[in-house]
């Protein structure tokens, strides 16, 4: 064969493969007919890639050792002895389009016998560079790369099945994803966002935050507002079940299912409700490991693109009995079946492009009895007055814990502490989370600053998991506080820890877990970055998600504080601020802001 | 006689059909047992473009059967292609009714089948075995019975290129010239 003398002989060639999900690069060195160190220009990850035999007799699917790179960095990164791999990338980034050879596109599919086609491979990369321009001007954030290829990848799927699935992990920043998506189609038609509804608010807020420029209404029943192009509907799962014709007469151009896991049963009033809702496209998002509910996913799949997968029977008899069964040809043969619907990304995956901690600040909305209840303490405040003096402060401050006890959950003031779940939207909210973290093994840390709101989730998470939580607080002595912590990071210790900020913020190390929830917010936002600081340490080789639970109430009144705050760093001094003010604007900041 | 096992999608069905003819009258006794070679994995089926060989154990015994499988009928062949245009080949019932309502039934027609073992019966259990786990194979992935019949062959070199959308997004392993890996091929 002729050509094998232009294959590199002794060498150590640099390769780059780009990967399309992702959109990175991954750069690799192949010496003497096999794979060698990975380029010293970053963190090594392996990779699945198809490369030769060492006879380059055969290609074969093997973990290979790589650096991952974002495409800016690909130009300028220093390479030795670039392969050819190398050189094409980097001139379709100036704009070239040479052919591609195998290394550049070798990354396989499911089941290990088929690779990217090189066409696929350069469309991926052409679109969704096109796609990061474009972005850079309609959304006011920077998406980081995966992102950007999360917005194209909806793009052609939404093109090409009209529906699509995005199960990226918690924290990768789903809402932003979809909202490029949703910016990108604002002249096709109204649009429409169904999510729990304590999540409605944070989604007004992000799109508000993200992209200005659309309309985004929250709608609770009653006669629907005028829809046009532009607008962006938002609603709740229970608005959908009790108000499914208002929103089934109207062709939407796109629908997005969030937290769609809550339609997992198709046979529920929700579920029928939203297939009854007619869109061009429909997107469904997810943070839990589908494959591991796989009923689950039908109905995702059946939502979004029911003409793709036969019926529920079907699908159980092909892949869910012989998964259950521990049959790895079948996993194999259902991620290759639901690939071109479904895109999910790790964390670990993408952790080239990802900060080493995460922020995700969720804006939940007060269920009815938290209104109420808030309402109802505020008034009485009013009719009493904060008093003067040195009382005053007290007051304040007794006002203000009873206020975001409300908002942590109701039946702290009432002492109604029967059923806990669904009246409280930051629990409800915190309880999925812990789900989901649990699902995936990774341990989480539950910060709050009340001992009671601790001790509530310690019987909530006893109760939803049946998991034993322990709670680390100030009443503890320090032998059973060094117990928890030993207990904790022993590779079988428990789940889920919820700590005390005040006696868990400083001094302990708790690296086992990478997932932090702040359940409710401390004036000082240095005091919570301690916190978080409890996994974020040294030996942390993961990213950290933090997670912050606000209520909108919350945010607002913790808005006006911070800015106090961050001059200040005596915690107490912000609330000294608050009682400067006369009652009358005190109130109207902590009055309840209501969204429309 | 309802059968779950084998046969739930239509693709695996007509597999079935070779074992449970619709011309037999009489029960086939031999059926009972070809169902359980195939359920307790004595067969193990190997393919080769449109060939299919298959190595039954049978108590102490080995046979081997091969079958050859017709080529799929340009009619069908187009008409498959019409319905897969634009995604991803799955295969659903839907698809196969389709094809079939437009003229071009799918059921694959077999060339030849031949067994190793020297029984007197014109099918011996042997080669019933195989067509349960064909229809098992091709419920749990229908393309095989696209496969089996030359579909993606007739594609790849037909020049027509039915399954394009598939070509776009995978290309087979063994297709590819790995001498070629580092460079471009001229």
């Amino acid at each position: 064969m002729g050509t094998r003398q232009k294959l590199p002989e002794t060498r150590s060639d640099s390769q780059a493969t780009y990967l399309p999900d992702r959109h990175m690069f991954a750069l690799w060195t192949w010496a003497d007919g096999a794979v060698g160190p990975a380029p010293p220009v970053g963190d090594v990850q392996t990779v699945p890639l198809v490369i030769p035999t060492p006879d380059l007799g055969r290609l074969k699917v093997s973990d290979v050792d790589c650096v991952l790179i974002e495409p800016d960095r690909l130009v300028a990164v220093p390479l030795d002895s670039p392969g050819r791999s190398v050189d094409v990338w980097r001139s379709w980034i100036a704009g070239g389009e040479s052919a591609l050879p195998i290394a550049a596109h070798a990354v396989p599919d499911a089941a290990g016998v088929a690779v990217t086609t090189p066409e696929h491979a350069s469309g991926a990369f052409r679109r969704t560079t096109a796609v990061g321009a474009e972005m850079r001007t309609a959304l006011t954030a920077k998406l980081r790369p995966y992102q950007v290829r999360g917005v194209s990848w909806l793009r052609e799927t939404i093109e090409t099945h009209s529906g699509a699935v995005l199960a990226d992990e918690m924290g990768l920043g789903k809402t932003l994803q979809t909202i490029g998506c949703v910016a990108g189609r604002a002249e096709k038609g109204p649009q429409l966002v169904l999510c729990p509804t304590s999540l409605v608010g944070n989604w007004a807020h992000e799109i508000a935050r993200f992209a200005p420029d659309l309309r985004a209404t929250i709608w609770r029943g009653g006669p629907l507002p005028t829809v046009d192009s532009g607008t962006v509907v938002l609603t709740g799962y229970p608005t959908l079940r009790t108000h499914s014709p208002a929103l089934a007469g109207i062709q939407w151009s796109t629908a997005v299912f969030d937290e769609a896991q809550v339609l997992k049963n198709p046979r529920t009033q929700v579920s029928k409700a939203a297939r009854t809702i007619a869109a061009d496209a429909r997107i469904a998002l997810t943070g839990t490991p589908v494959e591991n509910h796989l009923d689950e996913l039908w109905a995702l799949l059946n939502l979004v693109a029911p003409h793709l997968f036969g019926n529920r029977a079907q699908f159980r008899h092909r892949f869910v009995r012989p998964i259950a069964g521990g049959s790895p040809a079948a996993s194999a043969r259902l991620r290759g079946a639901i690939e071109p619907v479904v895109l999910m990304r790790k964390k670990s995956q993408v952790a080239g492009s990802l900060p080493p901690k995460i922020h995700a600040d969720l804006i939940c909305d007060l269920t009815e009895e938290q209104e109420r209840l808030y309402d109802r303490l505020l008034e009485q405040v009013i009719d009493d007055g904060f008093g003067s003096g040195a009382q005053r402060q007290t007051k304040v401050l007794a006002v203000l814990t009873s206020l975001k006890q409300v908002c942590n959950h109701p039946g702290l003031i009432t002492d109604d502490l029967g059923e806990l779940s669904g009246r409280s939207g930051k629990l409800d909210l915190c309880t999925d989370i812990v789900a989901n973290n649990l699902e995936n093994d990774s341990p989480t840390l539950v910060f709050t600053q009340y001992r009671q709101t601790g001790e509530l989730l310690v019987r909530h998470f006893a109760e939803q998991f049946g998991v034993i939580t322990p709670f680390f607080h100030g009443g503890l002595n320090q032998e059973q506080r060094a117990d928890i912590v030993r207990r904790f990071q022993s590779d079988d210790g428990p789940k889920v820890l919820v700590l005390s900020l005040k006696a868990g913020g400083t001094g302990l190390t708790l690296t086992r877990a990478a997932d932090v929830i702040h359940f409710d917010r401390w004036w000082n936002p240095a005091v919570e970055a301690q916190a978080s600081d409890r996994v974020h340490r040294i030996g942390q080789t993961r990213t950290v998600t933090v997670t912050t639970l606000t209520t909108v109430e919350e945010h607002i009144a913790a808005m006006h504080n911070r800015k106090s705050a961050l001059s200040d760093t005596a915690d107490i001094s912000s609330v000294a601020e608050l009682t400067r003010l006369d009652d009358n604007p005190l109130i109207e900041i902590l009055r309840r802001k209501r969204v429309n | 006689m309802a059968n779950r096992d084998y046969g739930y999608a239509k693709w695996g069905k007509d597999w079935v059909r070779f074992a449970e003819l619709l011309r037999q009258t009489r029960p086939d006794p031999q059926l009972p047992s070809a169902r359980r070679m195939a359920r307790d994995g004595k067969v193990q089926i190997t393919f080769d473009g449109r060939t299919v060989r298959a190595v039954v154990h049978r108590g102490r015994g080995t046979s081997v059967v091969t079958i050859e499988v017709a080529p799929m009928s340009a009619g069908a062949t187009a008409e498959i292609s019409r319905q897969l245009s634009g995604i991803q080949p799955l295969l659903t019932d839907d698809l196969y009714r389709a094809t079939a309502d437009a003229g071009h039934p799918p059921a694959p027609v077999l060339d030849s089948v031949d067994c190793s073992c020297p029984a007197a019966t014109p099918r011996c259990v042997h080669e019933l075995a195989v067509y349960y786990d064909m229809a098992r194979r091709i419920d749990d992935d229908p393309r095989i019975a696209l496969d089996v019949q030359g579909f993606f062959l007739a594609s790849a070199g037909g020049g027509q290129a039915p399954a394009e959308a598939t070509a776009q997004r995978w290309i087979a392993l063994n297709s590819l010239d790995s001498a070629v890996y580092f460079t471009v091929a001229e």
